[in-house]
């Protein structure tokens, strides 16, 4: 039969491997993380951790060993979560991203429990193929708007990164003129020498090509959405069908760029709550 | 980047804005309004910090510490971090912060996305609810608060033309309001279905009262309790009562309690959220100011009601559904089975009948008149064990009825299953779960009856058939008080303890054994010595509690010893160990101190032994043992065999004398432990003494033992006077 204890904060033990792994450092750090560990006999199989934020329970890593599925270990975990809630009357949220099969199996086992799902349409990751996008009709044929990055100066992409961090605009990780930017297919509208738009892709999520930090500047929205264009039909050329493009939509404008560009992507960013 | 680092990064986020909010408010303290001091952000991530520890503690205090050796195989993966609030987002958030404060300091981006959509609601709505309709609604005395509650609304563009994506919503809506206004139920009919439909399946939660929720989604929110609200007034309405006279009841009792137990909570604690952002959510306004100590109070007090409303709700719910299975599988049984419901009645009367003495009468099933073949061919059996195969029968008889009726309930939930196959709807999907699970409930319990009538027929096929005893037949039995009648049969019955005993009784003489030996082999093979063995079990439970004081008199005793300033250590070191025969293993103790102690001891046990209820232990006990051959037709020595094993169960068993809560309460324990164990073990070899001892080895023993020895044998006679052996 399988029994739920609490974990206390300093040592997860054999449940470390159960938790993911930030969950786990933030039990060994000592933080107020509460967390379940699912038993059966002397086995660990399953855990549940997470912290009180905003006025919801927000669970941060949740797992049930595979050899022990569809025997209520996940209903246990989650409906004693929801009894130690009852009494300050707080629901649950759950965010989670959705890359490989083992994690679709989290729709019907929320769903079955009562959470709806919240997922944000306009604030999401899409994941497509260059494949899927060569089949859209709107990008074949579609004249070049823009210059890679790879045909700029340094010295306009240093400029450019200089303007993104005092004005504050959408730039990557490591900087418009960073090492992690795709320099072949990243896109650039430049006017009266200075970089005056871009569409910036690097591999920043899941390894993938990532469309990672557009900004419209003075120029509009129209002109990234050409320069997208623009650095999909080079990709094409440059990557096989199969490769994976990421785009994260920032806006209602974005989303529906991204539903007009690539009507087979799917959000891989979920958030369930009860 | 952590998922705990990223929460860091949030608080950071949150302290940014929390400095927008002083700015402003330092403006409203400036102009002179009243205005609580907002928590710093410090406060509040305190307040987090605090509120994580209460988790934490009460997860602690209610639950055990998770303990493993090890962990299964896998481990969980996230790839990708999810996606968190842009920065476009958040400096929307500003700006409508901004703009909502300039009506009330409390407000912010929330209060302003919650207003926008319910402006967004009312416009939509309105394009519908025409002012003609609603003249033409007000003269037919239709009510028009139900139309505005039940109207989706639609957009229209510049122009005033309905957007594209809203024409299906518009027609709908059309279609609704002309329909209702008709005052025709027939043409109303399909709304009405819509509009139940809409109640039944809000899915409300305590997540929708979150201020999460209500920033996307207030106007659903306060649409859904609109429409509860102004459910009431449809169901009122005459013209809508053949609805609602054919309406399955399960489905009457959903809506009626989500209004009676839902509604009012639910819109009390929508607008106390509102109240707290700043706005007056029926009139659509913000506040020019709000008292925020007054609306956190009011939200905490409305928030707990909707707690308990939805927990009572959902309490409710369940029984609805539950009541729903039983009465739709009671109602299959009665269709598919147009004869049981007058059936049961007649099998309680079988079972009555037997009951009363009556086995063979009116049993029809199988296992009955197996029964009657066996009471037949072995009448004497049957004379014998009457009562009891009277009873195991109706109590048969009995289970087997409730036994069906299980099934026939675990087959009508079954067929209820398949009813609900293709089942779409949250309700008929909640109704195949009830069925299924009232189907694995009857099932379950069906099973536990089948187990209980097996037990039932092997009970009595261990009578009647001379079949092996299983654990379950064992049980019932013991359970239903018939272990006078178990162990009569398990001793001498045919392969019983008695016969085994006399088997190896002869075996030994057969091989030369001395008569110790003999005897030996013998009585271990009564099984009344190992408190494994049956038969010492079926003792016990024949004893029962009889002896259970005994105990306690002897601890007792110690104490008063010991308080009377007996020194255990001189009584130890005065003990002599001896035995009475050469032959024999067993030894006593005898000394000054200890002497007196076995005797008292000795007079404490006899009077357990020659009691009343001692005396009827020795009634039902005696019949089983007193034929074996070991006893040679004497009665006094298997009465002495049997209070030999009461002395070594009670009389001379020195643990409970140092059981956990003793052991350490005497002056000297290691001194009473060994002198206690030691005056045990002399009582024990005193009673293995009668018909044993010879006259020279009795003549031989300390006058102190002897006169124990006599004593006890006094006792064994007033026994045999008890049973009426001695006159």
């Amino acid at each position: 039969m399988m029994q739920i204890g609490v974990l206390p904060p300093g040592d997860p033990g054999v449940f470390r491997s159960l938790l993911l792994p930030e969950a786990a450092r933030a039990l060994e750090e000592g933080q107020a993380v509460t967390a379940l560990g699912l038993t059966e006999g002397d086995v660990a199989v399953g855990a549940l951790a997470g912290d009180l934020e905003d006025g919801f329970f927000q669970i941060r890593s949740l797992y049930v060993a595979p050899d022990y599925r569809r025997r209520g270990g996940g209903r246990l975990l989650v409906g004693t979560l929801e009894k130690l809630l009852a009494e300050t009357r707080t629901g649950m949220m759950i965010h989670f991203t959705v890359t490989r099969q083992e994690h679709e199996t989290l729709f019907p086992f929320l769903g079955a429990l009562g959470f709806r799902d919240e997922t944000n349409e306009t604030e999401n990751i899409y994941v497509t193929t260059l494949g899927e996008l060569g089949k859209a009709a709107h990008l074949s044929g579609a004249k070049e708007s823009g210059v890679s990055f790879a045909e700029l100066d340094e010295g306009l992409l240093r400029q450019a990164e200089l303007v993104a961090r005092a004005g504050g605009s959408p730039r990557p990780e490591g900087g418009v003129d960073g090492p992690y930017v795709e320099r072949r297919i990243s896109m650039a509208i430049v006017r009266e020498n200075r970089i005056a738009a871009y569409a910036i892709f690097d591999r920043s999520c899941l390894g993938s090509l990532t469309l990672s930090s557009t900004w419209s500047g003075s120029v509009g929205p129209a002109a990234v959405f050409s320069m997208v264009r623009s650095a999909f039909g080079r990709a094409s050329r440059l990557f096989p069908p199969e490769e994976k493009i990421v785009i994260q939509s920032v806006d209602r404008l974005t989303a529906a760029l991204i539903r007009a560009m690539a009507p087979q992507a799917r959000m891989i960013s979920h958030t369930w709550m009860k | 980047m952590g998922l705990f680092e990223r929460i860091r990064k949030r608080s950071n986020r949150q302290q940014s804005v929390e400095q927008g909010f002083r700015t402003m408010r330092g403006t409203a303290v400036s102009q002179g309004l009243a205005v609580d001091p907002e928590p710093t952000p410090a406060q509040e991530q305190n307040t987090q910090t605090e509120a994580n520890g209460a988790l934490l503690q009460t997860a602690a205090a209610r639950l055990p510490q998770a303990q493993a050796g090890s962990a299964a195989a896998g481990s969980p993966v996230q790839d990708q971090e999810t996606t968190q609030k842009t920065y476009k987002q958040r400096r929307e958030d500003r700006k409508r912060d901004k703009l909502a404060q300039q009506f009330n300091p409390d407000a912010d981006h929330v209060s302003y996305n919650m207003m926008e959509q319910l402006t967004n609601l009312d416009a939509e709505r309105k394009n519908s609810m025409t002012a003609d309709r609603t003249n033409r609604a007000v003269a037919a005395r239709v009510d028009t608060r139900v139309l505005h509650a039940f109207t989706q609304g639609y957009r229209t563009d510049k122009k005033g033309e309905v957007l594209a994506e809203d024409q299906g919503r518009k027609d709908a809506d059309d279609a609704f309001l002309e329909d209702y206004i008709s005052g025709d139920v027939e043409r109303r009919w399909p709304h009405l279905e819509r509009m139940t439909r809409e109640i039944l399946n809000a899915d409300i939660t305590q997540g929708m009262v979150s201020e999460a929720y209500l920033e996307k989604h207030m106007g659903e929110a306060w649409a859904i309790g609109d429409k509860m609200t102004y459910y009431e007034n449809v169901m009122k309405d005459p013209i809508n009562k053949p609805f609602f006279d054919a309406m399955p009841q399960y489905q009457l009792e959903l809506v009626r309690e989500k209004l009676n137990n839902l509604m009012a909570s639910f819109s009390l604690s929508l607008n106390s959220k509102a109240f707290m952002k700043g706005f007056a959510m029926d009139k659509r306004t913000y506040y020019a100011k709000t008292n925020a100590e007054m609306a956190r109070e009011q939200e905490s007090f409305t928030s707990a009601a909707f707690t308990q409303s939805l927990a009572q709700f959902q309490q409710a719910e369940e029984e609805i559904y539950d009541r729903d299975a039983e009465r739709e599988i009671g109602r299959l049984i009665s269709e598919t089975e147009p004869g049981a419901a007058e059936e049961a009645p007649q099998e309680q009367a079988e079972a009555e009948g037997a009951a009363a003495g009556a086995p063979a009468a009116a049993q029809t099933d199988e296992y009955t008149v197996e029964f009657r073949k066996a009471v037949d061919e072995k009448p004497a059996v049957y004379e014998e064990y009457k009562t009891m195969l009277d009873n195991l029968a109706a109590k048969r008889s009995q289970i087997g009825a409730s036994w069906k009726s299980m099934r026939q309930k675990a087959a009508a939930a079954q067929t209820l299953c398949a009813m609900y196959e293709d089942a779409s709807s949250p309700q008929e999907i909640r109704r195949r779960e009830k069925a299924i699970e009232k189907g694995e409930a009857y099932e379950a319990e069906a099973g536990r009856l089948a187990g209980e009538l097996a037990a039932c027929t092997n009970a009595m096929d261990f009578f009647l058939k001379d079949t092996p005893l299983s654990e379950a037949g064992r049980a019932i039995l013991t359970d239903s008080g018939y272990v006078r009648e178990l162990a009569k049969k398990r001793f001498t019955g045919q392969g019983g303890i008695v016969e085994e005993s006399d088997v190896a009784y002869r075996n030994a003489i057969r091989d030369g054994k001395t008569i110790g030996e003999t005897r030996a082999a013998a009585l271990v093979k009564l099984q009344l010595r190992q408190s494994k063995e049956e038969g010492a079990k079926l003792n016990s439970l024949i004893i029962g509690d009889r002896f259970s004081g005994l105990s306690g008199q002897y601890v007792e005793y110690f104490h008063e010893l010991e308080r009377n300033g007996v020194k255990m250590s001189d009584v130890q070191a005065g003990m002599e160990k001896r035995t009475y025969s050469k032959t024999s293993a067993a030894s006593y103790v005898t000394g000054e101190g200890v002497d007196a102690i076995t005797a008292h001891m000795m007079e404490m046990f006899l009077e357990y032994l020659t009691s009343p209820e001692s005396i009827q232990y020795f009634r039902e006990m005696l019949p089983n043992v007193k034929d074996a051959a070991v006893f040679g037709g004497n009665i006094d020595g298997a009465v002495a065999f049997l209070a030999q094993i009461l002395v070594n169960k009670f009389g001379g068993n020195h643990a409970p004398i140092f059981d956990e809560t003793q052991k350490k309460a005497y002056n000297e324990n290691d001194a009473v432990f060994k002198v206690a164990m030691e005056a045990c073990r002399t009582l024990a070899c005193i009673s293995g003494m009668p018909g044993v001892i010879s006259q020279e080895n009795e003549a031989q023993l300390p006058a102190t033992i002897k006169a124990i020895l006599d004593e006890y044998r006094a006792g064994l006679e007033t026994v045999m006077r008890g049973l009426g052996y001695r006159t």
